[in-house]
């Protein structure tokens, strides 16, 4: 029998129907938060030295793990592949696993992780988490530019553990930056407001012909190294910075976020903008 | 402890042998010892046996697996006679034979149709064929006449009931919760991209397939008498959709649908006389916030599906009340010919019916995977984004306002064209042209109609894609 036109669309039709499905099974199937925990465990098997530890280790099921901070309303699922995070045993295992020293001071069940690290914190895939997807809205602050988020609590004047961002804030002074922009109640208006501008969307900036990566560190970093970077007529004045100083400022500028938290979680000066 | 002795002397290990055997390992609480154990003793072959926890949980694994395989060794022999002369393979092979029959029988009451008068009585008989007619036209079986878009819109109907059902099982619809129980579920439910994003496609797909299905009735003549009351049905069913994708638009609570919802409302916001009573109970306050949230919420997931649902059954059971899908009339009344130009819709209708919804169901399920329903971030109502768009459906009644005079370009204008459309049939009473695609005889109404249309296309284009910050003029493709 020779199928006809409508056999051989349901047929067809079929095959697509079934590798549709397939598709969405095996994405559900294989998160790649599994790959992640499965290669932890032989990591933390061989660390592992009595026999309570690996019984401990082995007895533990993939999961996805999360920390909730009630008083924050958030969630922050890091350490479903972020696993040895909270625990100094794992402080020479590799990245994604690497112990977090910082845990130690800032406890995880107050902070998080996205608190500082910027990122999707809810979010399990790497992407996603990452704030690199697309329908993610906070990016993740890498190297360096981590600094910035001490920042955000830390209002004392000379937070030596955060080099990048008390320089920042000299330069800012020394800059008179002020002259032209306000910050909380102070300076003047002739340019844009920084008080939440690590807030500001990344398509509320002014790129330009730019075709480079989109990014809130990058557009922030060209401008003070060159104002007419991304806008020709732009205002701003060119003050031949250095990479350093450029960095630094940019470390300031970053914790600068419309984000407000609980009133013992900061430290130093406190102004009522601050605080929620 | 006796017991175990006796089980394990049966089976001819011994018992002191297993105690050296184990005693290294005496005492520790939770050692793994992944061993196999051979016995190739009393007849049983292989005994696999891992070691586990305390000694004592041991013993009993290998009393038990020692007296099943003991106990079936005393059985076999019994079964014996029974498989060699083959009544034991007989007996099961033909209740497993009659079981399918059995099942088929409880469900459809008849066999598969193979005559042509087993398929015609087959839509009268089946609860979930009786939809159809028993005899279909063969002009109404064609492709290319209906293009399928009546049956596309109730399976994305379907789709929308389905994946909404799973969508409510995570979303919360307060504005404090509803954006990220969006995302949460987004992140951490199994399957919870695919739902959302195929209730969004759907969703939009649904759009699409109404209008094209009004284009394609009205193209063909298909609204004419005796279907003049289907078509206003199919016109309320047409603006219920778009009422249920607009409600459902706020729902993520993210800065485009706040944005949308509160563009739309200002287009209500328009109508004169009461515009702004009629946007105050749209929102259940002055701008889109919780009120509006939980009335967009109930509106979306009860009151206008349930409305919408009976008013497609009606439209459904209006078709084959009105003789069947439109067409022209039958070259030559009579019993026989009739038999001629019409098949049983079982298989011929069916069949197509099902291989399009696969094929549209396939379609769906690869755009959800491979295309993301759009997420920004949280509705913020004191980030107003330059520019705010409605739902693309009605950015041509905004491009309509944008250009003065609301009121007349955001309702009175798409008011009279919904209330032509009511009328069309009642208006437009010529019989001639029925069944055929543009049909010379009705040449002045498809212009008058494809005019209408074409100028709301033309403006929703405009409104979506050419209008940039503050309303300009822009090239979608970004320059000018």
């Amino acid at each position: 029998m020779i199928p006809n036109m409508w056999e051989k669309v349901f047929a067809i039709s079929s095959v697509a129907f079934l590798v549709a499905m397939a598709l969405w099974i095996w994405e559900e199937m294989m998160p790649e938060w599994r790959f992640y925990q499965k290669k932890f465990k032989s990591m933390a098997m061989e660390l592992a030295a009595t026999l309570e530890e690996k019984d401990e280790i082995r007895s533990e099921g993939l999961k996805v793990r999360q920390i909730v901070m009630e008083r924050l309303n958030r969630v922050d699922r890091c350490t479903t592949c972020h696993l040895g995070a909270e625990d100094a045993k794992y402080a020479n295992l590799p990245l994604p696993f690497k112990y977090c020293p910082l845990t130690e001071t800032h406890l995880p069940k107050k902070f998080g992780c996205s608190l500082c690290h910027g990122g999707e914190g809810s979010g399990i895939e790497t992407k996603t988490a990452h704030g690199e997807g697309s329908r993610t809205h906070s990016p993740r602050l890498k190297g360096e530019y981590l600094q910035a988020s001490c920042g955000k609590c830390h209002l004392e004047e000379y937070l030596y553990a955060a080099p990048l961002l008390l320089v920042g804030k000299r330069l800012y002074e020394h800059y008179g930056c002020g002259d032209c922009h306000k910050l909380y109640r102070r300076g003047r208006r002739a340019g844009p407001d920084l008080e939440k501008i690590a807030s500001k969307r990344i398509d509320e900036f002014e790129w330009g012909k730019d075709r480079g990566e989109k990014s809130f560190v990058r557009w922030i970093f060209l401008h003070f190294k060159n104002p007419k970077e991304f806008q020709e007529d732009s205002k701003m004045t060119d003050y031949r910075m250095s990479e350093e100083n450029a960095k630094a400022l940019t470390v300031y500028m970053l914790s600068l976020t419309d984000e407000r938290y609980p009133s013992d979680y900061y430290r130093g000066r406190k102004d009522e903008e601050h605080v929620q | 402890m006796e017991r175990i002795k006796n089980l394990l002397k049966r089976s001819r290990l011994l018992y002191e042998d297993l105690q050296t055997f184990l005693s290294p390992h005496r005492g520790t609480k939770g050692f793994y010892l992944h061993s196999l154990l051979s016995l190739f003793r009393q007849g049983f072959k292989r005994l696999k046996i891992v070691l586990s926890e305390g000694g004592k949980k041991i013993f009993i694994k290998i009393a038990a697996s020692g007296a099943f395989l003991l106990s079936m060794r005393d059985r076999f022999p019994k079964m014996l006679p029974a498989l060699k002369s083959g009544e034991l393979r007989r007996r099961w092979a033909s209740e497993v034979r009659l079981l399918i029959p059995n099942i088929w029988k409880s469900i459809f009451r008849h066999p598969f149709p193979v005559t042509e008068k087993d398929q015609v009585r087959i839509s009268l008989n089946n609860f979930f064929l009786h939809l159809h007619p028993p005899r279909v036209k063969r002009h109404g079986l064609k492709f290319t006449y209906t293009f399928g878009l009546g049956g596309l819109s109730l399976l994305l109907f379907i789709i929308e009931t389905v994946t909404g059902g799973f969508l409510m099982l995570y979303y919360i619809p307060s504005t404090e919760k509803a954006y990220s129980s969006y995302k949460d579920m987004l992140f951490t439910a199994s399957f919870a991209r695919l739902m959302q994003n195929l209730h969004h496609w759907a969703g939009h797909g649904m759009i699409v397939a109404v209008f094209l299905h009004m284009y394609r009735v009205f193209y063909t003549g298909a609204y004419k008498r005796p279907r003049e009351f289907n078509w206003v049905v199919g016109v309320f069913l047409f603006v219920f959709t778009l009422a249920l994708s607009y409600t459902g638009y706020l729902l993520p609570w993210d800065q485009l649908a706040f944005w949308a919802i509160t563009v739309g409302s200002e287009i209500a916001e328009a109508a004169p006389f009461i515009g702004e009573q009629v946007k105050f109970s749209l929102l259940g306050g002055d701008m889109v916030g919780q009120g509006a949230l939980i009335r967009f919420y109930v509106l979306h997931v009860f009151i206008l599906p349930l409305i919408a649902g009976v008013l497609v059954a009606i439209h459904f059971w209006r078709i084959r009340k009105d003789g069947g899908i439109s067409g022209p009339p039958l070259a030559s009344p009579g019993e026989d010919k009739k038999k001629e130009e019409t098949v049983p819709s079982f298989p011929n209708l069916v069949n197509r019916e099902l291989t399009f919804a696969v094929a549209s169901s396939a379609a769906f399920l690869l755009l959800s995977y491979f295309l993301n329903a759009p997420l920004e971030e949280l509705a913020n109502p004191n980030k107003v984004p330059n520019p705010a768009k409605a739902p693309w459906y009605f950015t041509g009644l905004q491009e309509m306002v944008s250009w003065g005079a609301p009121s007349i370009g955001g309702i009175i204008l798409p008011g009279l064209i919904v209330l032509s459309l009511l009328f069309l049939p009642y208006l437009d009473r010529d019989p001639r042209g029925v069944g055929i695609w543009f049909a010379r005889e009705r040449r002045p109404v498809i212009l008058m109609f494809t005019v209408v249309f074409g100028y709301l296309i033309v403006v929703t284009i405009i409104g979506s894609l050419f209008r940039g910050e503050n309303w300009s003029l822009v090239l979608p493709w970004g320059g000018g």
